[in-house]
């Protein structure tokens, strides 16, 4: 028998799916928690989540909706533990560094900003930026995937486009 | 908002992300955690047998006893007297175990006894998360704290689930310190918040089955509030349609009763069951109501020997398609 999505039992749809997709998954947590450990640790928690729904989802792109979905989640749910963390760390964090003259430095620090400001916007926003300019979803996706509707997507992209707006002038 | 921006933006994340490596043992680690699922489930059904029996009592005594199942949380011993109960093994400081089964055990005063309590767990119903409720064995004290402690501890350890297509809503390694029940005030300390509202909820529902009716419950974290909650309305809450009897990884007897209930259009649900990729019956039930009430219904099925999935469903209004499926894998003996 050709084994199909559908034919796959939850161990061999697990094995493709790490295959497919494991690491742009972990890159994405990584984009919207800023914490490869933690990234990876929520990926594979929605890797063991997907074998026990597999049943239900018997479908390969419905899968990687699922493991998609998850990870946003997941990493929502982790930034709001690490919140009240964080807060403490800011005060304690020393300032950015000045901006060095030295030319070599410019791009990494111009990266650095960018991901710095995106790392500042709140969750949802980052997550409609994420998946907009990171993984080219479509609109209907994202809504699909953040569990919000288009007209949510929308306003989320634009507001976080807005605010990136200024570290994005300098940058380009 | 120029495409400049949006380029930059592309190229920022994109460098970003080629940047992050992954650890080449995930496969395995992943296959570790899944495996052990798997591997538990011969055991729970022998477990499960008489664990079956005794949740299959409690719900034919709760439901005689209640005459709107709209809740459809039968309370194995409602309380309504008010009694602040503290365990008393928790006035010493909190265990580091979490997962471990509650320290109750440790008090000579009140009786520990194995119970049936209701569990609330969370599981994906047409996109939306829902919460799925299961029966589990567990040690308890013989009060309404004791109930309630040894719920939650339930609900909280990880992946405790029968049912595979269950999950729970609370991050790993949360765990009781202290419950207090004080009428209908149930104050659950845990080591951590409730992340979002779906985990709250699967806490108070967990907590109303122990203590019976629809109790407020504080949850506090090292004795500070963190959140105030009661139960949300059954229809946005709970799963549109519950397979209660038989769970997950049930041994049944070849004549046995299938107890569904939920709130689905015309108060029409479907069981199939299959045998591997065999369909051996299906069946059309009516529930006892129809939305916005949450009916139930009792059908007799009889059997052969051998494993089997049982599925339970609705048609779809508008397409036909299938809908709010919730599947138990059984073995009839």
């Amino acid at each position: 028998m050709i084994p199909t999505a559908e034919g796959w039992a939850a161990d061999e749809a697990v094995t493709h799916l790490f295959t497919a997709h494991y690491r742009p998954l972990v890159r994405l947590a990584t984009l919207l928690l800023h914490d490869n450990g933690r990234a990876e640790e929520i990926v594979q928690d929605a890797y063991v989540a997907l074998h026990g729904h597999w049943r239900r989802l018997r479908d390969a792109d419905k899968a990687l909706a699922y493991l998609r979905a998850s990870v946003v989640n997941r990493s929502r749910s982790a930034l709001r533990h690490r919140k009240v963390v964080d807060r403490h760390l800011a005060l304690a964090r020393p300032a950015p560094d000045a901006p060095s003259a030295e030319a070599g430095a410019l791009d990494a620090l111009r990266h650095d900003s960018v991901v710095a400001a995106l790392r500042a916007l709140p969750a949802r926003q980052r997550e409609a930026l994420v998946l907009r300019y990171y993984l080219d979803m479509s609109e209907a996706d994202i809504a699909a995937t953040m569990g919000c509707s288009r007209g949510a997507v929308k306003s989320h992209t634009s507001r976080g486009m807005a605010a990136l707006r200024e570290t994005l002038e300098r940058s380009s | 908002m120029s495409d400049r921006h949006e380029d930059v933006l592309r190229r920022v994340m994109e460098a970003e992300a080629a940047r992050v490596e992954v650890s080449p043992d995930a496969l395995a680690t992943i296959r570790a955690r899944t495996s052990r699922r798997s591997r538990w489930l011969p055991f729970g059904a022998i477990a499960f047998t008489a664990a079956t029996a005794t949740a299959a009592t409690l719900v034919v005594v709760a439901l005689a006893a209640r005459p709107a199942p709209d809740d459809a949380a039968p309370d194995p011993g409602a309380v309504t007297a008010p009694a602040t109960t503290r365990p008393p093994a928790t006035s010493a400081p909190p265990t580091s175990a979490p997962a471990a089964p509650p320290p109750s055990r440790s008090s000579p005063s009140s009786g520990t006894s194995t119970k049936s309590l209701a569990v609330y767990y969370v599981a994906d119903d047409g996109g939306k998360p829902r919460l799925y409720r299961e029966f589990h064995r567990l040690p308890a004290e013989d009060s309404p704290a004791g109930r309630v402690r040894a719920a939650v501890t339930g609900m909280l350890a990880q992946e405790s689930a029968d049912d595979p297509d269950y999950t729970s809503a609370w991050p790993s390694g949360t765990g009781v310190r202290e419950v207090t029940v004080d009428g209908s005030t149930v104050t659950v300390d845990l080591t951590a918040a409730p992340p979002d509202d779906l985990a709250g909820q699967q806490l108070v529902w967990t907590v109303a089955a122990a203590v019976g009716g629809d109790p407020q419950v504080r949850v506090t974290v090292g004795g500070r509030e963190v959140a105030n909650l009661r139960k949300k309305p059954a229809l946005d809450t709970l799963g549109a349609l519950w397979l209660i009897e038989p769970q997950q990884g049930a041994t049944v007897a070849k004549t046995f009763e299938v107890h569904a209930a939920g709130t689905v259009f015309e108060a029409s649900a479907v069981l199939t069951v299959r045998k591997g990729r065999t369909v051996v019956t299906e069946k059309t039930i009516t529930l006892s109501a129809g939305p916005p009430a949450r009916g139930e219904a009792r059908i007799t099925l009889t059997l052969a020997p051998g494993t089997y999935v049982l599925e339970l469903y609705a048609h779809s209004a508008e397409d036909g398609s299938v809908q709010h499926l919730d599947d138990h894998t059984v073995t009839v003996r």
